[in-house]
């Protein structure tokens, strides 16, 4: 399966939600995942606590690495239209590797293609967990791929409730709070009247109201530029934050 | 007044599903659709040829204009504080005053400009870092293909590409310089890297802080390449080089390297806003800048809270923090006026104009067209179309074409039609 062939079975033409997927990492398919076999079988991980697919609610899944396509396919079982959202950039000596991710979407690809998920079926977004939050201490050198999502990145609140959607759960390891990033678009449904939910993936739930705090800079028109130059820091420290510079320059 | 352009119909869902995925895979768009919005436009803005023709003349008058008022702006080292520009990026620019300035390459330029009620108009010029390359090139030739009584207006990436090579040499090494985790920039430098190629040059994409310089030449500082550079293009902005860890030497950018760079941070000094509020203070005519500007204050010296104006920040980016009254909240409103009363030498005001609204099916648009200069030369546009008189993230892509030779469409009154297959 090509690239683009890849990229059309995660995001069908026709299909309202595919207008989100994000394309990079399938657009650099033959440069990270050049046919490699995923780390982790595609269709493993129980979603029973889960419930079943139904048009009024949608799914964010923040889990970390290829987990989150695992995750996405099993949903896709459920009746779900998993919506790949990565939007790391690729680069030589990444800071994150995005090469589990882009694997399993390939392999992924081909086990969508005979699921035949209903053309309606409500969206579950897909999100690395770990797009800030390297493996390894970033070195100078490294080529800085952490990324963050912003608001823009999905449907505005307007959008899902005019496709009856009132409800979103969002998945999350050994959590079921959202990051800083995603508590701007969270909030921003909540304001217009969407119900939050937050479950540990880890734990098989139980489903908890999510009550999401105000994030800074929030609805602020600097606040893409500012989280990108890694002027604002959530209290893990390093949201967006520069790559340290070694003590000396040069060299 | 006639509009400069002719209607065109849209391309069929078919055809525009298939031109949004070569944009994905052969231009590197990887943001086409931002929260609601389709970042491309799925009908091309058709420009008579005299207004195409028109538009061309303006934009290398004030490349010419521009670049002389830099050269004389950046020895007036008394009128930098006028510019609102960060502490630190004022005295790199000091610094390169004092002869030792980072020499430039292939000068990349857009002027954005507007019809309006009175003719053309700029809204501003993006002097430092003009985004857009892979929009304006690539999905534009793929949108050009389904009206064939039109052609493009040029293709900017190519020809900056060529420009490049020309001046430093097949087989060179240049670094793109750029906010590397940031998929919006990354995709243009992508896609730059990718036509620097075909032109036959080795194209690096990296962060301004793997950039060093050795006795003023170029060098990377990464884990997978230590080599020379011949050039280095920059897509980062000047005013945020200064948030770098001063070890980078990213005053490399403004001043001290022998390596040159397109475009030197020198440029900020005519990317910001404020650039018109010293331009009677200068010895260079701006007669063209003059002429096409709207009228720009200080906002302590103007009525700004009028519906005649709109507030900028001094060096906002792509609609970033435009205050533009009727087209906000209240609240956004007065978040921004707040700002300007607290900040007024970070902000400038400008007169608002009326804007010539383009026919969609969709309903009126604004349409702005970014025409590019390398070198004064104008290489080509990029079209952005909003649904109200404010250009910003919200803005979508539009292919800028132009009727074709032998097509006098406004005389038949017909539509340009799109290659029906």
């Amino acid at each position: 399966m090509t690239k683009e062939e890849c990229f059309v079975a995660w995001a069908p033409d026709g299909i309202p939600w595919s207008q989100w997927a994000k394309p990079v990492v399938f657009a650099n398919l033959d440069r990270i995942a050049a046919g490699g076999v995923p780390d982790q079988p595609t269709t493993t991980l129980s979603v029973d606590w889960i419930p079943e697919a139904s048009h009024e609610r949608a799914l964010i899944v923040d889990v970390p690495g290829a987990e989150s396509v695992v995750l996405g396919l099993s949903l896709a079982r459920r009746g779900y239209r998993p919506v790949p959202l990565y939007n790391g950039t690729v680069g030589p000596a990444p800071v994150i590797d995005i090469e589990p991710i882009a694997r399993q979407l390939q392999a992924g690809a081909e086990v969508l293609h005979g699921l035949g998920i209903l053309p309606d079926a409500p969206p579950a977004f897909l999100l690395d967990a770990a797009r800030m939050t390297p493996k390894d201490a970033p070195g100078p050198g490294k080529f800085d791929n952490r990324w963050i999502v912003f608001p823009q990145d999905f449907p505005s609140a307007t959008y899902l409730r005019a496709r009856g959607i009132n409800e979103v759960l969002l998945l999350r390891r050994g959590t079921d709070a959202p990051g800083e990033d995603l508590a701007h678009v969270l909030l921003r449904w909540q304001e217009a009247g969407i119900h939050l939910l937050g479950g540990d993936v880890a734990a098989g739930g139980p489903w908890r109201e999510l009550r999401v705090r105000r994030p800074s800079l929030f609805r602020r028109a600097w606040y893409r530029t500012m989280a990108m130059l890694g002027l604002r820091r959530h209290d893990a420290g390093g949201f967006g934050a520069m790559i340290p510079l070694a003590s000396a320059g040069g060299g | 007044m006639i509009a400069p352009w002719l209607s065109a119909n849209p391309l069929l869902p078919a055809d525009f599903a298939q031109v949004r995925r070569r944009a994905v895979f052969d231009c590197c768009k990887w943001d086409p659709q931002v929260e609601d919005t389709a970042s491309l436009a799925a009908l091309p803005l058709v420009l008579r040829q005299e207004a195409w023709a028109e538009l061309v003349l303006l934009a290398e008058k004030l490349a010419r204009e521009t670049l002389a008022a830099e050269e004389e702006l950046l020895g007036r080292l008394d009128l930098h504080g006028r510019l609102g520009l960060p502490r630190q990026a004022a005295r790199a620019l000091a610094s390169a005053n004092r002869g030792r300035r980072s020499p430039g390459v292939a000068r990349l330029i857009r002027f954005d400009f507007h019809h309006t009620s009175e003719g053309w108009r700029i809204s501003e010029a993006n002097t430092d870092v003009p985004g857009g390359l892979n929009e304006a090139s690539g999905f534009t030739q793929l949108v050009a293909q389904h009206y064939p009584e039109t052609c493009t207006v040029g293709d900017p990436a190519g020809t900056y590409a060529q420009s490049l090579r020309d001046a430093l040499g097949a087989g060179a090494r240049v670094a793109l310089v750029h906010a590397t985790a940031y998929s919006d920039d990354h995709q243009m430098m992508a896609y730059l890297a990718r036509r620097l190629d075909v032109a036959g040059i080795h194209a690096h994409l990296v962060s301004p802080a793997h950039v060093r310089w050795r006795s003023g030449h170029a060098y990377l500082a990464t884990d997978w390449s230590r080599e020379p550079m011949a050039g280095l293009v920059r897509f980062f902005p000047a005013e945020w080089l200064p948030n770098l860890p001063a070890a980078c030497g990213w005053t490399g950018f403004f001043h001290g390297s022998q390596t040159p760079i397109s475009n030197p941070a020198t440029a900020v000094l005519t990317q910001s806003k404020r650039f018109p509020l010293v331009w009677d203070m200068l010895g260079t005519s701006l007669p063209m800048w003059q002429a096409l500007l709207p009228e720009t204050c200080d906002p302590r010296h103007c009525a700004w809270r009028s519906e005649e104006w709109l507030v900028k920040p001094a060096l906002g980016r792509v609609g970033d923090g435009v205050g533009f009254r009727d087209t906000m909240t209240v609240r956004e409103w007065e978040r921004i006026a707040r700002d300007v009363e607290r900040h007024p030498r970070c902000w400038v005001a400008q007169r608002r104009f009326e804007a010539t609204p383009f026919t969609t099916p969709c309903g009126p648009c604004y349409p702005c067209i970014g025409v590019y200069t390398v070198d004064t030369r104008v290489v080509g546009a990029y079209g952005r179309m909003a649904r109200r008189p404010l250009v910003d993230w919200r803005a979508q892509d539009i292919a800028v074409l132009v009727a074709g030779e032998n097509h006098d469409l406004d005389a038949v009154g017909r539509q340009v039609g799109r290659q029906e297959r």
